[in-house]
C-alpha cells in the first residue's frame, strides 16, 4: 500500500478523530480505496472512513491488505504535520513509513500490529429525520453546547432542528433551519432522542476535513454523522442513544 | 468543612454536646493541644521527640514556603510511629484518636524555598521523612507556643506550631533499597513512582519523597506543597494502573463491596464494561462542608479523563485500580461515598484510599444486572437519596450500546 495526500494536516485530523475512539486500528486497503472502521471500548460509537482512491495523489495497493496500527502512535508522529505539508504513507517489511515533507522529508517507521479484518457490522436503520449543513456551524454549535451538560438533546419539527443541552446551571436550545441558514437541506418527520455530548463532541476534528455533514436520527434511534469528504469520500459515526 | 453553629458551641461549652457529637470536638483538641504543651520545655528552648515520620509542606507564600517537621514532644521509638500511622490506624482508632494523635504533634516550622532540597537532605530532614522508623530530632525554637482554643466552629486536626530556628535529626532514618537508589538516580519523577510503587513501597513514603524533592530529574527537583504530591502521586500510580487494567477482560458479573470506618460509607460496584467509573458523594446535613444534604459526582471515560480533579476521587481509584490489576480484570465502576455527620473533621484523603482498600477485599453481593445492584446499595444507603436520579449514574444506566442495533 502507498498513498499520497497534498493537504496532510486533512488526513492528520482524520486520523486524530479516529484516535479519540480508539487504542488501535486496521486500514484495510482495496483498489477503490482505504477504510478505517471499528467500535469504540464503550461500544457506543461505531465508525467507518472511507477514503476513495481518488482522494490521494498517489494511490497503490493489492487487491486487499490489512495493516493493524496503534492510533496513538500515528498521531504523535501526525501532530507534527503543518500547513503546507504532504504525506506519503507506504508499508515496508513489517513497518507503516510515514514521510512528511515540505521541502524537506521526515520519515517515521511505525510498527504494523497484527490485525484480522474488522467486521463491518449492517445496521439498516431507517431513519425518520435527516438534514445536511456546514460541518463549520455544527462543529460551532457542539463546542458552544459542549461545556454546559454532559447530555445533548436532539430534536426535529417541521424540519427544523433542534439542539439542547440541560445543564446543572440552566438549559439551551440551538435552532437550525434551512430558514435561519443553518441547514443546507433537511426533510423527515419529527423525532426526539438523546446523546451522550462527549461522544458527539469527540467528532469535532472532522471539521477541518470535511465541508458538510450529514445529520440522521430518530426516537431511539443512533445518531448518524456522516462527514462527507472531497472525492467521494466520507467519516461515519453511529452513536447509540441513552433510552430513559 | 462542616462549620457547627458558634452559638451553639457559646451556649454549650462543651457540655451538652448540642452538636450531636458524642464529645466535644473542640475540647478533645483543646485537652490534646494542653497536654503537648505542658511537655515542652519552654525554658531551654529546645524540642525533643521522634517524627514519626511526618513531615507537611504547605502550599502558602509559594516558592517560599513552611515545612512542618512534627514530633510528638518527649516521644521517642516506636511509640512515635503511632502518631502519624495511616495503614495501622485504619479499623482502630477512632476520629477522635486520630484528631488527639494529630493534636498532640508540634509543628517545627522552618522556611523554605522550593529549591533548597538538597539543604534539607544534607540535614537528613528529607531522608526522615522517608523513614520506615520514627527519626529522633532535638530542636531550638523560637518564640511561644501557643494552646489555642477558637470558637468559630471549625476543627482542625493540627497541633501547636512552633518557629524552629534549627532542627537537628539525631537517629539515622532507615530507607527502602528502592529509596536509597531512586534519590540518586536521574530518572523522571513519573519513573520513579512507578518503580517505587512496584517494588511495594507504602503510598505515603512515595507522597513524602515527592514532597519533598527527592525523586525526578537532578536538575528540575523542588519541594512540592504535600497536597499537590498526594494528588500528583495517585495519578502517577494510578496511569500505570490502568495502561495495564484497560487491556484486560471485563468483569463477568455485577459485584457490590462495601466498606465504613470514620463516618464514611462506601459502596463500589463493579459491572460488564470498559473501564470507566462514576464517583458518587452524598454529604449528609451537618456532616463536614455541609449544612445539607449535597449530592456530588463526577465522570472518568475509558481513557482516563475526568471532569474535574478532585483529591478523594483520586485516593478512591487507585484502590479500586489496585484490586483490578490484582484479579486481572477491567470493568465499569461505581464508587458510592456517603460521609455522615459522625466525620466531623478533615482527615485528610488516606482514610479514602484505605477503607476503599478494605472495601475490595469485602465483597458483599453479586448480581446479573446493574439495575438490580443499584437498587440493592440504594437500600443500604443512609441518606434519602434516589441514585437514578443521580446524573451520572442515570447517564450509565440510560447508555444504550451501539451493537444493540446490529443486525
Amino acid at each position: 500500500m502507498k498513498l499520497k495526500a497534498i493537504d496532510a494536516s486533512a488526513l492528520a485530523n482524520i486520523f486524530a478523530t479516529v484516535g479519540e475512539f480508539m487504542n488501535e486500528a486496521s486500514i484495510v486497503s482495496t483498489k477503490d480505496g482505504i477504510r478505517i472502521s471499528g467500535i469504540d471500548p464503550s461500544r457506543v460509537v461505531f465508525l467507518d472512513i472511507f477514503l476513495p482512491s481518488a482522494y490521494f495523489e498517489e494511490y497503490e495497493s493489492e487487491e486487499k491488505e490489512i495493516y493493524g496500527f496503534s492510533l496513538k502512535e500515528v498521531n504523535q508522529v501526525l501532530k507534527r504535520v503543518k500547513k503546507n505539508d504532504s504525506i506519503t504513507i507506504y508499508t515496508e517489511q513489517e513497518k507503516i513509513n510515514v514521510d512528511i515533507s515540505d521541502g524537506f522529508e521526515r520519515i517515521f517507521k511505525l510498527p504494523i500490529l497484527g490485525s484480522s479484518e474488522p467486521q463491518n457490522p449492517s445496521m439498516n436503520l431507517e431513519f425518520p429525520f435527516k438534514a445536511k449543513l456546514l460541518t463549520a456551524v455544527f462543529s460551532e454549535v457542539i463546542s458552544d453546547l459542549f461545556n454546559l451538560g454532559d447530555t445533548l438533546i436532539i430534536s426535529s419539527k417541521e424540519q427544523k432542528l433542534y439542539l439542547e443541552v440541560r445543564g446543572d446551571l440552566g438549559n439551551s436550545t440551538v435552532e437550525l433551519s434551512t430558514d435561519n441558514g443553518g441547514l443546507i437541506e433537511s426533510e423527515g418527520s419529527d423525532a426526539t432522542s438523546i446523546y451522550g455530548m462527549e461522544y458527539v463532541y469527540n467528532t469535532a476534528p472532522m471539521r477541518k476535513p470535511s465541508d458538510t455533514v450529514e445529520l440522521a436520527f430518530g426516537s431511539q434511534l443512533p445518531l448518524k454523522l456522516r462527514y462527507e469528504l472531497p472525492q467521494g469520500g466520507y467519516g461515519d459515526f453511529y452513536i447509540a442513544p441513552r433510552v430513559e | 468543612m462542616r462549620k457547627i453553629p458558634a452559638e451553639l458551641c457559646v451556649r454549650c461549652k462543651g457540655k451538652k454536646l448540642l452538636c450531636g457529637l458524642n464529645s466535644c470536638p473542640i475540647l478533645e483538641r483543646f485537652r490534646a493541644v494542653v497536654n503537648t504543651t505542658l511537655r515542652i520545655d519552654l525554658e531551654s528552648k529546645r524540642l525533643d521527640g521522634a517524627t514519626p515520620p511526618s513531615v507537611v509542606v504547605g502550599e502558602k507564600g509559594y516558592p517560599n514556603i513552611s515545612l512542618s517537621f512534627n514530633l510528638p514532644p518527649g516521644v521517642f521509638g516506636y511509640e512515635a510511629k503511632e502518631y502519624e500511622n495511616p495503614r495501622e490506624w485504619w479499623g482502630r482508632k477512632s476520629i477522635n484518636e486520630i484528631v488527639s494523635y494529630r493534636a498532640s504533634l508540634v509543628s517545627n516550622v522552618i522556611k523554605a524555598k522550593v529549591k533548597d532540597v538538597w539543604e534539607l537532605y544534607d540535614k537528613e530532614i528529607a531522608l526522615a521523612a522517608i523513614s520506615h522508623t520514627p527519626v529522633g530530632s532535638e530542636s531550638l525554637i523560637e518564640g511561644r507556643v501557643e494552646a489555642k482554643l477558637r470558637f468559630d466552629g471549625y476543627v482542625m486536626p493540627r497541633g501547636p506550631s512552633v518557629l524552629a530556628k534549627n532542627v537537628k535529626v539525631v537517629d539515622n532514618p532507615k530507607l527502602s533499597k528502592a529509596f536509597e537508589r531512586l534519590i540518586f538516580d536521574d530518572v523522571n519523577a513519573q519513573e520513579a513512582v512507578k518503580e517505587l510503587y512496584s517494588s511495594g513501597e507504602e503510598v505515603y513514603k512515595i507522597i513524602n519523597a515527592m514532597s519533598l524533592g527527592l525523586l525526578g530529574r537532578k536538575k528540575n527537583r523542588r519541594l512540592v506543597p504535600t497536597r499537590w504530591a498526594i494528588t500528583a502521586v495517585d495519578s502517577a500510580i494510578g496511569k500505570q494502573l490502568l495502561e495495564e487494567v484497560r487491556g484486560y477482560e471485563s468483569v463477568d458479573k455485577v459485584e457490590v463491596y462495601y466498606q465504613k470506618y470514620l463516618g464514611n460509607y462506601f459502596h463500589v460496584i463493579l459491572y460488564p464494561s470498559a473501564y470507566n467509573v462514576t464517583w458518587v458523594e452524598i454529604w449528609h446535613p451537618l456532616s463536614l462542608w455541609s449544612s445539607e444534604l449535597v449530592v456530588s459526582d463526577l465522570r472518568e471515560n475509558f481513557w482516563g479523563e475526568y471532569d474535574f480533579m478532585d483529591g478523594g476521587y483520586m485516593a478512591a481509584r487507585t484502590s479500586v485500580l489496585e484490586y483490578l490489576s490484582k484479579v486481572r480484570r477491567s470493568a465499569g465502576v461505581i464508587i458510592i461515598r456517603e460521609i455522615t455527620p459522625e466525620y466531623f473533621a478533615p482527615l485528610g484523603n488516606w482514610h479514602i484510599r484505605e477503607t476503599v482498600r478494605k472495601a475490595m477485599e469485602n465483597k458483599v453481593s453479586t448480581f446479573d444486572t446493574l439495575e438490580e445492584a443499584i437498587k440493592f446499595v440504594q437500600a443500604r444507603l443512609r441518606g434519602k437519596v434516589n441514585l437514578t436520579e443521580v446524573k451520572s449514574i442515570r447517564s450509565v444506566l440510560t447508555q444504550k450500546t451501539i451493537d444493540s442495533f446490529f443486525k
